[in-house]
């Protein structure tokens, strides 16, 4: 207590100067809009300026937290975009690529969509029936295609519905060939299996292996050329050795058949044309 | 005792009176005001004690205040020279702390003509600069500031000179 009173008694001075000095600059920061303002405006800045200081140093505090979550959400970042870029990739390819194979295989062709109306696979004449007739535009010999594949030829037409010949008819033939090699031969069913058909005349020297795409050839004015048939399956010589035969796996799942494009060639008419005045001059000769 | 105590009310009264009626409205060339307040705090004797030189300095700001409408300033600036009223007799003065005569009142007559005047001017640049930065609060224009510390300064100075000049001979006299 005495050395509380012995440095107030030293200092007392100092402790009323500082008490007077607060009253004063309390006086003309109260009074005095200006100076008021200035001391407002200031203190109101350094209040600022002290919690952005602090703001800081939490932030620097935690920064250690921060990086790892981000270094987390970076991570997963860069395995999404890896993830999308390789989508991206694949699915511009895959455009690029179909946009192209379209216009060289469509050029030509007139596309109409139907849906399969009853179907029967058990039989060796197997027969799909369509419900786009000749008043929709279609008509014999043109080519059927399902999702799978090729599916046969519009055989008979009536007003509203067709009869389609599938690849799964003993009448049925398709002109197909091996995509890797190029060779092609004709397409048969020979009963049997709906998923296997047999694809003959495919020269000997021809490479075939198991695997290989068989796709429509395009040397018939029924479908264009690259539409996917199937794959081989298995390599024999044919009955008389002079050939290959060809077991294709078909892509079409006749059991599983609803919708379908039915394929017209608009150049179907002048094509046959050249075909009937050759056999006449060769009649004619 | 009496008439000293007497004679210091009068002189406060005068100087209060000189500088609010007179002084407050003489600014020559819009710079120089005199501010003579402070020399009823350096006119102090050599004894009093430093909280009564300082509750003394803070008490005629304020009164200078109220009559200048400048709240705070003057009381704020008479206490800070009040505070350095014994440093500055000390170093200007010529007075040392173990001084005897430590009822002297500081004038012409007792510290001498150049001591005093240099404990006048001190205490005179002190309380100007001290006003003039609490008044204009910001550093805006510099040069305005400065000159209106020098101009008001001497003219205080000077003022101040001439007043303890008058009372030294009335003394004397």
């Amino acid at each position: 207590m005495n050395s509380l009173i012995e440095f107030l008694k030293k200092y007392c001075h100092w402790i009323l100067f500082i008490i007077f000095e607060i009253i004063g600059l309390s006086l003309i920061f109260r009074f005095n809009h200006y100076q008021g303002s200035v001391c407002f405006t200031q203190a109101n800045h350094l209040a600022a300026k002290i919690n952005g200081l602090c703001t800081d140093m939490e932030a620097y505090i935690h920064l250690g937290d921060i990086n790892r979550r981000l270094t987390h959400e970076n991570t997963l970042l860069q395995m999404q975009i890896d993830n999308l870029r390789r989508q991206l990739k694949d699915s511009t390819k895959q455009i690029s690529l179909n946009q192209r194979q379209l216009l060289d295989t469509l050029a030509g062709y007139k596309i109409y969509n139907a849906r399969v109306v009853s179907a029967s696979i058990v039989k060796n004449d197997n027969y799909i029936v369509i419900d786009k007739g000749s008043a929709d535009g279609i008509k014999p010999e043109m080519g059927v295609v399902g999702g799978g594949g090729v599916v046969g030829v519009v055989y008979l037409t009536n007003n509203h519905y067709s009869l389609v010949l599938p690849i799964i008819n003993e009448k049925s033939g398709i002109s197909c060939r091996v995509r890797r090699t190029g060779y092609y031969g004709s397409l048969k069913w020979a009963g049997g299996s709906v998923y296997y058909a047999k694809l003959s005349d495919v020269p000997q020297y021809a490479k075939t292996k198991r695997g290989d795409i068989v796709e429509t050839s395009g040397y018939s004015t029924i479908f264009p050329p690259g539409l996917f048939v199937g794959r081989v399956t298995k390599v024999d010589d044919s009955p008389n050795g002079l050939s290959q035969q060809l077991t294709v796996n078909l892509g079409t799942d006749f059991g599983n058949l609803s919708d379908v494009c039915v394929f017209e060639n608009t150049h179907k008419a002048e094509i046959n044309g050249l075909h009937d005045r050759l056999n006449n001059n060769i009649k004619k000769e | 005792m009496i008439s000293s105590s007497i004679s210091r009310i009068f002189l406060t009264l005068a100087i209060i009176a000189l500088q609010t009626v007179v002084l407050n409205h003489i600014h020559i060339f819009g710079y120089a005001t005199p501010m003579i307040c402070v020399y009823l705090i350096i006119t102090l004797p050599l004894n009093t004690p430093r909280p009564t030189v300082l509750t003394w300095g803070f008490l005629v700001g304020l009164t200078q205040d109220i009559f200048a409408n400048t709240p705070g300033v003057m009381a704020a600036t008479l206490t800070l020279v009040a505070m350095m009223h014994s440093g500055l007799l000390m170093v200007l003065g010529g007075r040392d702390k173990d001084d005897k005569d430590e009822g002297v009142i500081p004038s012409i007559k007792t510290l001498g003509t150049m001591p005093f005047l240099r404990y006048a001017g001190g205490a005179v640049l002190i309380e100007t600069i001290v006003f003039y930065l609490l008044m204009i609060f910001n550093f805006a224009a510099p040069l305005d500031t400065v000159i209106n510390i020098a101009g008001s300064s001497v003219l205080s100075f000077l003022i101040i000179w001439f007043i303890e000049s008058i009372r030294s001979n009335y003394v004397k006299r």
